[in-house]
C-alpha cells in the first residue's frame, strides 16, 4: 500500500522544492534574528533621524534638519568624523602590520609558537572596559607606569590622554594592543593553509624570504586579508568602549569619534543621534563596497 | 484532531499564565506588620499599596535600604520596593523608563529638575497631591529651583556646593600664612607656588581639568556665575554663554594654563593628598569619598573655605513622583518621610549634604538635631553654608533647560579652550549652538 493511499491529504513535494523549503527553514531563525535586531533598528534609526525628539516629549518632524546641522553647522561632528577616519587609518595600519609580524613569527608548530600565540591572545579575552581603565592609570602623566618607566630613562613622558595632540594616538595604541592578537590567530590560520610545495618550488628557483613573502604569502593570504581588513574597517569606525572609558571623547574633541558623538547626543536628541548613526552606516557601507571592488572580493589572483 | 485541540489548550494556558506573570507590578500585598489576631475585615482595610522607588547611590546603598526598610516597617499603607541604580547611567535609565510609562513611582532627580520631563508632564505636581503650603514654606530659598509655574515637582533631599580646598602646610612653606580672599589672590599665590617649586607642586587646579572630566561643568559654572554670566535668555529661550561674562570667565580660567600655573592630568584629589597640589576647588564630595575628614596623615595640613567670588555653583538631589503613578498619596507619604527634617542629619553625616530647610521654621527638636551636626565639623559646615548662600539660584534653575546638551558640550569644549585647542569665543559659540539645537 502506498503512502498516498494511507493518508490522502499528504502532498508529495518534489525533491527540489523540498530542499528549497528545508533551506528556508534552516535560514529562517537567522533571518528573523537579523531582521529583528539588525535591520529593524537600522530602519528605525533612519526613521528617527528626521525627527526632533528628546525621549520625554513628543516627536516633531524636522525633515533633513538634523543632517544639515550635523554636517554644516556642528564643528564637533566634523571633528568627530575626521578623528574617526584618522583613527581607522592608524588602527588598521598598525594592527595589520603587528598581527602579520606575529603571525609569521608564531605560525610554525613549536612550543615557543604556542606560548607566543597564547601571550598575544591574552589581551583579547580581557574585557575592553577593564583594560581601558587599567591603561588610563598607566597613562597617568605623574603616577602612571609608562611615564615612570620613561623617567627612569631620563625621558619626560607626555601627558598622553590629557594632551590634545597625542590623545588619539594613545587610545589607538591601546586598541592595537588589545585587538592584534585576534587578527594574528586568523592570519596564522591563513598562513597554515598555504601549500608548502609553493615555497619548495620557490626555494628551488632561488627566491629569498622577501620575494617569497611578496610573491607567495601575501597573494595566497588575499581571502583572509580581505576578511581581516573588512572586520578591522568596521570595528575601527565603530570605536567606542575604550575611548569612552579612557577619555570620554576629550580632551576637548581630541578623541571624539562618530560613535562617542552619537552616544553623547542620544540622551537628549534622539533624532540627531540617529542621523549620526545612519550617516555612519552609509560611510561604512560605502568604504566596504569600495574595498570589495578594489580587492575583487578577496579572490586569489590566478 | 484531539491532540491538536489539546496542544492548543495547553498553549493557551501557558500564554495566559505568562500574561499573568507580566501583569502590573502594582500588587496589593498584605500588611505584615498588622496584628495576626485582628479580624479579617480589618486586615483587608489595611492592605498596603506597593510603589517602586528608583534611587541613585547618594549615600551607601545599604544605608538607603535600611531607610526604606524602616519606612516599610512603620507605614501602614505603603510598601516601597527599592532599586538602586549606578551614577554612570542611572539618570538616563530613570528618564527613559518614566518617559516610556513603565518607570518607577518615585525616583531620584536633580533638585533643579529636567525641563524635558516637566514639559512632557511626566512629573507629579506635589502641592496638588499632599504637600501643604506650610510644608513647602519650611524649605530654604533654593526650593525655587524645584518649582515651575507655581508647581512643586521635587522634594529636595540635600544640596551640594563648591568649596576651596587648601593645603595650608604647603602654602606656609611658600610664605602664604593667610588664605586667599579673591580669585586674583588665588592666581598670584598659585603662580608663586608653581614657580618656586619648579613645577613639583601645582599651585591651583580647576577640578575637571584633571581625570574627572565631568567636574569641569561645576568649575565652569562657579567662575561663570562669579562673572555674572547667565545660561539663557529666558525670553527668547536661547543659550547665552557666548557673552561678555562668558568670555571673561573663560579667559580667566584659561590664563592658569596658558601661563603655566596649572597643568592637565593627574587627579586633583590624589595630588592634594600627596602634597603635589596646593589649592583646588570641588564639591563636598572628596570630604567623604577621599576620606579627607578624619585622615590622620592630613591632620593639621589642610582646610576648606567657601567658594571665592560673588556667586557660584549649587546643585541638589531630590525625589520626584511620576505623573503616571496610580498611587500619588502613597508616593507623597514616602517622599515626605524620606526627605523630612528628621532625616536631614542622615544626609549631613553621610555626605556633608547641605540640608534644604530654613531651620528657623523647624521645630526646636528638628533644629537641635541639625545644629548638633553643624558642631561636628564647624569649619566645613560654615564654608559649605556660605557657598550655598551666595550660589546663583537663577543659574541653578536655568540649567534645567538643555541640561544634557550643555553638560556634554561644556565637558568637551571648556577643556578645548583651556588647552588652547580652540579659541575662547569659538568654544562659547559652539556650546550655544549645541544647547540651542537640543532645545
Amino acid at each position: 500500500m502506498s503512502m498516498e493511499q494511507k493518508n490522502p491529504r499528504t502532498v508529495a513535494l518534489k525533491p527540489k522544492t523540498r530542499n528549497t523549503l528545508q533551506a528556508y527553514m534552516f535560514f529562517l531563525p537567522a533571518a528573523a534574528f537579523l531582521i529583528l535586531f539588525m535591520i529593524w533598528p537600522m530602519i528605525n534609526s533612519a526613521f528617527y533621524s528626521v525627527f526632533k525628539w528628546n525621549l520625554a516629549g513628543n516627536k516633531s518632524f524636522v525633515g533633513l534638519d538634523n543632517y544639515k546641522f550635523m554636517l554644516f553647522q556642528d564643528s564637533s561632528f566634523r571633528r568627530a568624523l575626521l578623528n574617526t577616519i584618522i583613527y581607522t587609518i592608524f588602527n588598521m595600519g598598525l594592527t595589520l602590520v603587528l598581527s602579520m609580524v606575529c603571525a609569521l613569527l608564531f605560525q610554525k608548530q613549536s612550543r615557543m609558537s604556542v606560548v607566543g600565540r597564547c601571550l598575544v591572545f591574552i589581551p583579547v579575552v580581557v574585557p575592553i572596559t577593564v583594560m581601558g581603565m587599567v591603561w588610563k592609570m598607566m597613562y597617568d602623566p605623574q603616577y602612571g607606569f609608562i611615564n615612570q618607566v620613561l623617567s627612569m630613562l631620563n625621558i619626560t613622558g607626555p601627558s598622553w590622554l590629557y594632551d590634545s595632540n597625542i590623545a588619539l594616538l594613545a587610545v589607538t595604541i591601546f586598541n592595537v594592543w588589545k585587538e592584534y592578537g585576534l587578527y594574528t590567530l586568523i592570519l596564522i590560520g591563513g598562513l597554515q593553509k598555504i601549500p608548502q610545495d609553493l615555497y619548495e618550488v620557490a626555494d628551488v628557483e632561488g627566491a629569498n624570504s622577501w620575494q617569497k613573502f611578496w610573491k607567495i604569502t601575501l597573494p595566497m593570504l588575499k581571502p583572509i586579508m580581505y576578511f581581516v581588513t573588512t572586520i578591522l574597517l568596521i570595528n575601527s569606525f565603530k570605536a567606542f568602549d575604550h575611548i569612552w572609558v579612557m577619555t570620554g571623547g576629550g580632551p576637548g574633541n581630541a578623541t571624539t569619534t562618530v560613535v562617542t558623538y552619537l552616544y553623547a547626543k542620544v540622551r537628549d536628541n534622539v533624532g540627531l543621534a540617529s542621523a549620526a548613526s545612519f550617516f555612519l552606516f552609509l560611510i561604512v557601507a560605502l568604504f566596504t563596497f569600495i574595498k570589495s571592488v578594489i580587492g575583487k572580493g578577496g579572490e586569489v589572483d590566478e | 484532531m484531539k491532540k491538536r485541540l489539546l496542544a492548543l489548550a495547553l498553549a493557551s494556558a501557558l500564554i495566559t499564565a505568562m500574561a499573568g506573570c507580566g501583569s502590573s507590578s502594582k500588587k496589593e500585598i498584605p500588611d505584615n506588620s498588622s496584628n495576626s489576631n485582628s479580624e479579617s475585615s480589618s486586615t483587608a482595610s489595611k492592605e498596603k499599596q506597593t510603589i517602586e522607588f528608583w534611587m541613585l547611590p547618594l549615600i551607601d546603598e545599604v544605608k538607603i535600604k535600611e531607610m526604606v526598610d524602616e519606612f516599610n516597617a512603620q507605614s501602614e499603607t505603603t510598601q516601597v520596593n527599592l532599586n538602586v541604580l549606578p551614577w554612570t547611567d542611572g539618570r538616563d535609565q530613570i528618564k527613559q523608563a518614566v518617559a516610556a510609562g513603565s518607570g518607577p513611582d518615585v525616583f531620584y532627580l536633580s533638585a533643579g529638575l529636567d525641563s524635558t520631563m516637566v514639559e512632557a508632564d511626566l512629573l507629579l505636581p506635589l502641592e496638588q497631591n499632599g504637600y501643604t503650603e506650610e510644608e513647602i514654606d519650611r524649605y530654604d530659598s533654593l526650593i525655587d529651583a524645584s518649582i515651575v509655574e507655581d508647581h512643586l515637582y521635587a522634594a529636595p533631599i540635600s544640596y551640594e556646593a563648591y568649596l576651596m580646598y587648601y593645603r595650608t602646610d604647603i602654602m606656609k612653606e611658600y610664605g602664604f600664612d593667610k588664605l586667599p580672599e579673591s580669585w586674583d589672590e588665588v592666581k598670584t599665590m598659585a603662580a608663586a607656588i608653581t614657580k618656586q617649586s619648579g613645577g613639583d607642586v601645582m599651585g591651583f587646579q580647576f577640578k575637571g581639568a584633571d581625570d574627572q572630566l565631568n567636574a569641569i561643568n561645576y568649575s565652569w559654572e562657579n567662575v561663570f556665575a562669579d562673572y555674572g554670566g547667565e545660561y539663557l535668555d529666558m525670553e527668547t529661550m536661547t543659550s547665552t554663554e557666548n557673552s561678555e561674562a562668558g568670555v571673561k570667565a573663560l579667559e580667566f580660567m584659561k590664563s592658569f594654563y596658558s601661563k603655566g600655573i596649572s597643568d592637565f592630568g593627574t587627579s586633583a584629589n590624589t595630588a592634594f593628598r600627596e602634597g603635589a597640589l596646593a589649592m583646588y576647588c570641588f564639591t563636598n564630595g572628596p570630604l567623604i569619598s577621599e576620606k579627607f575628614v578624619g585622615d590622620k596623615d592630613l591632620e593639621g595640613k589642610w582646610t576648606v573655605g567657601p567658594m571665592l567670588g560673588s556667586s557660584g555653583y549649587v546643585g541638589g538631589h531630590a525625589l520626584c513622583a511620576s505623573a503616571a503613578t496610580k498611587y500619588p498619596e502613597n508616593c507623597v507619604e514616602f517622599m515626605k518621610w524620606f526627605t523630612s527634617p528628621e532625616k536631614a542629619p542622615v544626609w549631613m553625616s553621610e555626605v556633608f549634604g547641605i540640608q534644604p530647610y530654613n531651620v528657623d521654621k523647624l521645630t526646636a527638636e528638628q533644629k537641635a538635631a541639625i545644629d548638633e551636626m553643624y558642631q561636628t565639623e564647624p569649619v566645613i559646615w560654615e564654608a559649605l553654608n556660605a557657598s550655598a548662600k551666595k550660589a546663583s539660584v537663577e543659574l541653578f534653575s536655568q540649567a534645567r533647560y538643555g541640561y544634557t546638551a550643555r553638560w556634554d558640550a561644556q565637558k568637551r569644549l571648556i577643556i578645548s579652550a583651556l588647552n588652547g585647542e580652540m579659541e575662547v569665543e569659538d568654544v562659547l559659540k559652539q556650546i550655544d549652538l549645541e544647547v540651542n539645537q537640543s532645545m
